[in-house]
């Protein structure tokens, strides 16, 4: 396998909350980098500091100190209106729950990004995105109309819609049941097989990991280690061994 | 509809969603609107109506001679009368003088008419004949009044005149009676001659000519000048309003800020949501004053369609009572205007919040922060330039206390409380968080106020936006209360001072003091001759009483029938009477103009409140779970209310009664006793309970709250 181009990276970073003794830091230094092309997802116990990584990568939230890189883009050289530029234009987003604009349809949700930017929507792609993803009758309802699963697909549309450099996803699964959560992460693991889209997925659910090409492991603000293509047994115990304050797991498995 | 960005189009998506919202924000918008229309049309029919009836060239005149002195109409009406092609020539006189008849008395409007040819203004009586020599016409809202019918006397300037007939006179704005002129000439100094109007067809320049020099206006160019006088008069009932409609639009404009800021914190999420996919901040700010702009717009129209109907009801509603209401005049464009001040009053309502709104930082999408108020209002920002402002206002108010020009001093007064109440709205935060802390001790015996107070003082912003606008219209109250009292109580003054005696009578114009002393003297010793009568001289008026144990309505016509020749005669019960209607009007019309921004104020109390509760349901629905009562959470949000009504209306009154005093003083009426604190007292304890009472939606709504909504909403 040839190398895996940089699609971003993070240098030394730091994010504390508050001052002085009371101060808290959620990230402590940590430097990764996010390939290119892949599916990569972050895993870490409450308050390892995953979702504040999340953050930072995104340019939703600026590092005490350290360095983010979106390609050759440093974020934190970037002013408000060019860092809302960046994530209009290079990224996408995939939240939780609740992350469609509840008075817009679920087509122009899809549209958001690309409309705000002042541009048409691809026409073909748009039409291969909604028909892959199993919206395309569900274009004109309200997002209070659709089932959890089919919101979360009409947020994978929109994110990838503008064909953005990286898609972030924030516990993409964890408002959905056992059923529509499998499927959310079966179209993300195809969107990265089939249309190359780098994907940074942050869970909590080995399961959903398990889907990943690798996984990053935190502690305390740090990166604690790293598995490829693993296999839920194995996230678990790499989870328990981060848990259970045993040193991380250096082996890689590789799926069957 | 795809107008704008996504953004701009998700704000308009949800207002077509929510109308119920849209309505509730602009509902102090449509208050002010309703005011604003409501004034122009107002003025618009006032002005058609004085145009309409106040226009007196007759319709056969060619020409109106205006003379300034009754010297010169003796010499110029025959000239006139000689110019070739000129068929009439009437003199038109005009005065306000007492006429006395059967019980009546007080001042008259009498005019003169020609009762016939080309140059008469009046329709045929609506019953009797026209009047000839020795008689006269009566309006027929004052035949009304004084009961007086054809065939009935009357006294006019010491001489008798029989009731010829009863006419419709367009305007009574008096009890009004018109004689003919040769009877106007020979009443002497009590009417004068105003103008001497010509029929014919004669030329412009030969009239001139025989005009000796007094100005010659053609028929066309006498009406012109009519209009623009009488419009000028109604453009200065607008001006006035308009002084007003801007106080209460200033209320909107705050209450309708407050809205929007808690509508945007309910919705950051959306925001944060939109900034997060790369909505820039002008986008989103653009979005929030797009959905100001739809919101003004249709309050706007909502307001000016309830200003019309209302115009419409009254004006029916008074036709049908009989009185003689005008047609109501809809002037489109002025209309649309005020539909347009409505959508910028709302946009620059919604600026601030706007900006706010949009400094939402992107993360709270993720859930990561939930915030209503999202900062606490800046301290280091807001008190410094609250005490500029203050420092101004006390500065602009020495100025107009000081102040020698009382026009100008007023002016300087209104900038002051206008400064002061901008102070008011800048501290507001702070004031309501000072007087939170202070009644946190008092409150703490009980959960209810307890809460209220909790809630107040947390949520600072908004309670300070009801209570400064709720401050701003009790103070104007308070101002208008207390100017009114203060100019009564020197008017009764003045009255005592100047009419010591239940009549005061001129007796002479002449210019030597001794032949007025004189005229004087003879005047009293006929009147004391009367039993019924007691006179004395004061310098050159004659003061009567009714003798004691006298009939006064015997005495009042005694003097009637004894003051011929005299040149004014005034009855004192008629000025004070006179003098306290005025001053009830003023109170009327002075409470219509401050009601509005009263009630927007009153509005603003009750929008907050039932947003605030909006917002709190989760929480209320917690605090039922622990315990609170139905009655409880409903008791909470009524002593919100009333605490933000206690606190804004003492403010108010206090403040406005300080105006008020400020600026009797200015108009040098200082020494009138002391503010009307009953009436103040009773103002601040009405506004309190009518606050309370706005919240009853938002009471009733924090009642059904059931305690699992904390866990599920």
């Amino acid at each position: 396998m040839t190398p895996p181009v940089v699609a971003a990276a993070a240098v030394e970073l730091v994010r504390s909350y508050g001052s002085g003794p009371g101060a808290v830091r959620a990230l402590a230094g940590i430097s990764l980098y996010i390939p290119s092309g892949r599916f990569t997802a972050v895993m870490g116990p409450s308050g390892s500091g995953k979702s504040t990584l999340l953050h930072c990568l995104a340019g939703l939230d600026r590092p005490t100190s350290g360095q983010v890189l979106l390609g050759d883009t440093r974020l934190g050289e970037l002013d408000d209106a060019a860092l809302t530029r960046v994530r209009r234009d290079r990224m996408g987003f995939v939240f939780q729950d609740g992350n469609l604009l509840p008075h817009l349809s679920a087509g122009e949700n899809i549209d958001l990004a690309v409309t705000l930017a002042g541009r048409r929507p691809d026409r073909a792609w748009r039409n291969e995105l909604v028909e892959r993803l199993g919206i395309g009758n569900r274009l004109r309802h309200l997002p209070s109309e659709l089932s959890g699963g089919q919101r979360q697909r009409v947020a994978v549309a929109r994110a990838l819609l503008g064909r953005p450099e990286i898609v972030f996803a924030d516990e993409p699964t964890g408002a959905l049941d056992t059923t529509s959560g499998r499927e959310l992460l079966g179209l993300l693991r195809a969107c990265v097989d089939d249309y190359g889209q780098t994907v940074v997925m942050v869970t909590h659910d080995p399961l959903a990991a398990s889907v990943s090409d690798q996984v990053l492991l935190l502690r305390d603000g740090l990166a604690a280690g790293r598995l490829d293509r693993p296999a839920p047994d194995a996230v678990l115990a790499a989870l328990g061994a981060l848990t259970a304050d045993r040193p991380a797991p250096r082996t890689t498995v590789v799926r069957a | 509809m795809r107008i704008g960005n996504p953004a701009t189009r998700a704000a308009v998506a949800g207002i077509r969603r929510r109308p119920r919202q849209v309505l509730l924000t602009g509902l102090a918008v449509l208050v002010a609107t309703v005011f604003t229309a409501g004034s122009v049309l107002l003025t618009e029919t006032l002005r058609a109506d004085l145009v309409d009836a106040g226009v007196r060239t007759p319709d056969g005149a060619s020409h109106v001679v205006v003379v300034a002195s009754s010297a010169d109409v003796g010499a110029l009406e025959p000239q006139l009368r000689e110019v070739p092609g000129v068929t009439d020539v009437a003199v038109g006189y005009r005065g306000v003088t007492p006429v006395v008849g059967s019980g009546t008395g007080g001042q008259w409007l009498v005019s003169s008419d020609p009762m016939a040819g080309p140059l008469t203004t009046l329709p045929a009586p609506s019953s009797g004949a026209p009047a000839g020599p020795g008689q006269v016409l009566l309006g027929s809202g004052t035949a009304g009044r004084t009961g007086l019918a054809v065939g009935d006397t009357l006294t006019l300037g010491g001489r008798r005149f029989t009731v010829a007939g009863i006419v419709d006179l367009p305007q009574e704005p008096l009890d009004s009676l018109v004689l003919t002129p040769p009877d106007a000439a020979s009443l002497g100094s009590v009417l004068r001659p105003a103008r001497i109007e010509v029929a014919g067809d004669a030329e412009t320049a030969a009239v001139r000519a025989a005009a000796d020099g007094a100005q010659v206006r053609t028929a066309d160019e006498q009406r012109a000048a009519e209009v623009a006088e009488l419009s000028a008069g109604v453009g200065a009932v607008l001006a006035a309003l308009s002084v007003f409609v801007g106080v209460a639009l200033v209320a909107a404009v705050v209450v309708v800020g407050s809205t929007f800021r808690i509508v945007l914190a309910r919705r950051s999420r959306d925001l944060a949501l939109l900034r997060c996919v790369g909505a820039s901040r002008g986008q989103v700010v653009r979005s929030v004053l797009t959905e100001a702009a739809v919101t003004g717009a249709v309050a706007g129209t909502l307001g000016v369609g309830v200003a019309v109907g209302a115009a419409y009801a009254g004006l029916a509603v008074a036709r049908m009572s009989g009185v003689d209401a005008p047609a109501l005049v809809v002037p489109p464009m002025w209309l649309v205007g005020c539909v347009l001040l409505a959508v910028a009053a709302t946009v620059a309502a919604a600026l601030a919040p706007a900006r706010t709104a949009a400094r939402v930082p992107p993360v709270v999408a993720l859930g990561a922060a939930e915030a209503t108020e999202a900062h606490p209002p800046r301290a280091r920002l807001r008190l410094p330039v609250a005490a500029a402002l203050v420092v101004l206002a006390v500065l602009t108010a020495a100025l107009g206390a000081t102040g020698t020009e009382p026009l100008g001093a007023l002016g300087l007064l209104a900038l002051s409380g206008m400064v002061l109440f901008a102070a008011l709205v800048t501290a507001g935060p702070f004031v309501i968080a000072g007087a939170a802390a202070l009644l946190r001790r008092p409150a703490a015996r009980s959960a209810t106020m307890r809460l209220a107070v909790a809630n107040a003082g947390r949520l600072s912003r908004r309670t300070a936006a009801m209570t400064t606008v709720l401050a701003l219209g009790v103070g104007l109250t308070a101002a208008l209360l207390t100017g009114v009292a203060g100019a009564g109580a020197s008017a009764r003054e003045s009255i005592d001072r100047s009419y010591p005696s239940d009549v005061v009578i001129v007796a002479s114009e002449a210019q030597d003091p001794a032949e007025r002393a004189a005229a004087a003297q003879r005047l009293a010793a006929r009147f004391d001759a009367d039993p019924l009568l007691q006179a004395r001289v004061v310098g050159t008026e004659v003061h009567v009483d009714a003798a004691p144990g006298a009939d006064p309505d015997a005495a009042r016509t005694a003097v009637g029938n004894l003051s011929g020749g005299a040149v004014a005669v005034v009855w004192t019960a008629d000025v004070r009477a006179e003098t306290e209607s005025m001053l009830s009007i003023a109170r009327l019309v002075g409470g219509a103009l401050v009601g509005a921004t009263l009630v927007v104020a009153v509005v603003g109390v009750g929008v907050t409140l039932a947003l605030s509760v909006g917002e709190r349901i989760r929480e209320i629905a917690l605090l039922r779970t622990f315990g609170l009562t139905r009655s409880g959470a409903r008791r909470s949000v009524a002593a919100e209310a009333g605490l933000a009504g206690t606190v804004g209306a003492v403010l108010g009154a206090l403040l406005g009664a300080g105006y008020g005093w400020l600026a009797l003083g200015a108009m040098e009426m200082d020494d009138a006793g002391g503010a009307p604190w009953g009436q103040l007292l009773a103002l601040v304890a009405g506004v309190a309970v009518v606050a309370v009472l706005a919240s009853f939606a938002p009471m009733r709504r924090a009642g059904r709250v059931e305690p699992a909504q904390g866990v599920t909403a």
